[in-house]
């Protein structure tokens, strides 16, 4: 009997395993790739491998110099992403209903979207000092675009019986806003969401690259400076995980509250 | 049936001229029309003949181009809870429970004190509407007629004066269909609810209203007012082979034929779809 159960256990890891490595193949075949090209290349200068990276990854870890700059980065980037939340959402909703709003914000948006953030950054840090504040705003002036956009489009596409229900319900003009008109565009709110918090995290590397002593941005060209390719390729691997942790926070939030959305099949 | 009871809505005059850029239609002319206390009236008509329209200007939710509108004396000028809306396409707000769709509209005006009055009302209505199994469930995991169910329901829960219909069982299958006209009588006797009824089905009117009000192709215009004097609770149209019923039906037919046609006719010379 027992061995049945071991066996039953082991079965069950493996295709577990098989799992895993089916849902994840593509990142496993490019980790794989990557590594085969670097040993072959014999290079690290030129292109260090995987495993390397990962050890240079642990040494980074052990030292507490990666903790530090993931931490300031962090906080840099979920800065810019929350106040890009904070005024995007309420913005792309007054938009999305007050036909006032809409008329003064829409050339503006339309007109300032397509303009580089990147090349802003001098000024941002003309305007305030080369500390958090200006790169927090460079992240703001890029991330928020997103959010406004998808919300304000959430917003137009409420359809008018769901509103019009809630009126002969009894609803105020602002239970409808908020009762109605929000939980509906939400969906398409996280949507912007994701977008911004990619974008927070481009902007972040671009403006630690300009001017900073610290975080993950500084750390990438102190070492290219160095010549140290393995610790820039640490780096950058500590941005793609970061990144994909908080856009899965974001995911299954969106998943958490919005499975109507997710889960309609008309 | 009640010919003495108070006028509720009184429409005099209502026109309606919906304008696109320099393209005008005119959905609506001069209609008078007077629901009474406790009638079931039904607006049949051809589609496009603005009968929907005519409903959501009684809601409030579109203002009438010319006419006087009314409800007991006062002119109504927006949606007003007194006048319950249930809509084909169900409405439901999708991010909500049924039994939270169906509490909506008295969440908004009781107040947390209230919470066991509300909550007993709304079982209440559950159980009138047969959903005792799926309270907890969203729309999205509902059939078409559970939808439409939980919207006459949600409807109901805030106990409108009167109920306006636009064709609620018009995306339901033909057997859901049937189930659900039987289930609508009930409740009507039930509730005793003044109902304004849109379709475009003939034995729907016939099995359901007191007075139907056969409107004409675009513009829509009063053609006729046909009242059923047959008794309420005719269960199913097929077991009503009495000779009156399909009178009824055979006057209705023809009311309704020359329409019908004149609103093709119309379509192919404009060239334009048709919109109910």
């Amino acid at each position: 009997m027992e061995w049945a159960l071991r066996a039953k256990q082991q079965r069950q890891l493996f295709l577990g395993t098989l799992r895993f490595c089916q849902r994840f193949y593509s990142l496993i075949l490019f980790v794989v790739a990557w590594e085969l090209i670097a040993r072959l290349i014999n290079n690290p200068l030129f292109l260090p491998s995987f495993t390397g990276v990962l050890g240079v990854l642990g040494q980074l870890l052990v030292s507490g110099e990666l903790l530090g700059h993931t931490a300031v980065s962090t906080f840099r980037a979920m800065s810019g992403f929350a106040v890009s939340a904070l005024i995007g959402i309420p913005l792309g909703m007054a938009m999305g209903w007050f036909r006032s709003w809409e008329n003064f914000w829409s050339p503006i948006v339309s007109l300032s979207y397509p303009v580089p953030k990147i090349g802003l950054i001098p000024l941002f840090i003309l305007w305030l000092g080369i500390g958090d504040t200006s790169k927090i705003a460079v992240i703001l002036a890029a991330a928020v675009y997103p959010v406004v956009l998808s919300t304000y489009a959430g917003v137009k596409g409420t359809p008018t019986y769901l509103v019009w229900s809630a009126r002969s319900l009894g609803a105020s003009e602002r239970e409808v806003l908020w009762k109605i008109v929000f939980p509906y565009a939400l969906p398409h709110i996280f949507t912007g969401l994701r977008l911004a918090m990619g974008i927070s995290w481009i902007l972040l590397f671009a403006a630690e690259m300009v001017a900073a002593q610290s975080g993950l941005g500084w750390l990438i060209l102190f070492a290219e400076r160095m010549l140290d390719t393995p610790t820039v390729f640490a780096a950058l691997l500590t941005i793609a995980i970061l990144g994909f942790v908080f856009d899965r926070v974001i995911l299954l939030t969106s998943q958490r509250l919005c499975d109507w959305y997710l889960e309609r099949t008309v | 049936m009640s010919a003495e009871a108070a006028p509720i809505i009184t429409c005099q005059g209502i026109g309606k001229r919906f304008q696109t850029g320099d393209h005008s239609v005119l959905a609506l002319l001069d209609v008078n029309l007077e629901v009474r206390q406790g009638e079931f009236v039904v607006l049949l008509g051809p589609s496009g003949c603005g009968k929907s329209t005519l409903l959501y200007i009684m809601a409030g939710h579109l203002a009438p181009s010319t006419g006087d509108l009314r409800m007991h004396g006062e002119p109504i000028t927006g949606p007003s809870p007194a006048r319950g809306i249930v809509f084909q396409d169900f409405a439901l707000f999708p991010w909500l429970t049924v039994r939270e769709n169906i509490a909506f509209g008295l969440g908004l005006r009781w107040a947390r004190a209230h919470a066991a009055e509300r909550d007993a009302r709304v079982d209440a209505l559950v159980r009138m509407v047969g959903l005792q199994g799926f309270a907890a469930a969203k729309p999205h995991r509902l059939s078409g007629g559970m939808r439409q169910r939980v919207a006459i329901a949600r409807t109901l829960a805030t106990d409108p004066e009167v109920v306006l219909m636009d064709e609620p069982f018009g995306a339901l299958d033909a057997q859901t269909r049937d189930g659900m006209q039987r289930e609508l009588m009930r409740i009507a006797a039930e509730t005793r609810k003044t109902t304004v009824f849109v379709t475009h089905s003939i034995p729907e009117a016939a099995l359901l209203a007191d007075r139907v009000v056969v409107l004409t192709a675009r513009p829509g215009r009063i053609k006729e007012i046909v009242p059923i004097d047959l008794p309420r609770m005719r269960w199913n149209w097929r077991q009503e082979f009495s000779g009156r019923f399909l009178e009824i039906i055979g006057h209705l037919e023809e009311l309704l034929g020359g329409e019908i046609q004149k609103s093709e006719a119309g379509e192919m010379e404009h060239g334009v779809g048709a919109t109910s």
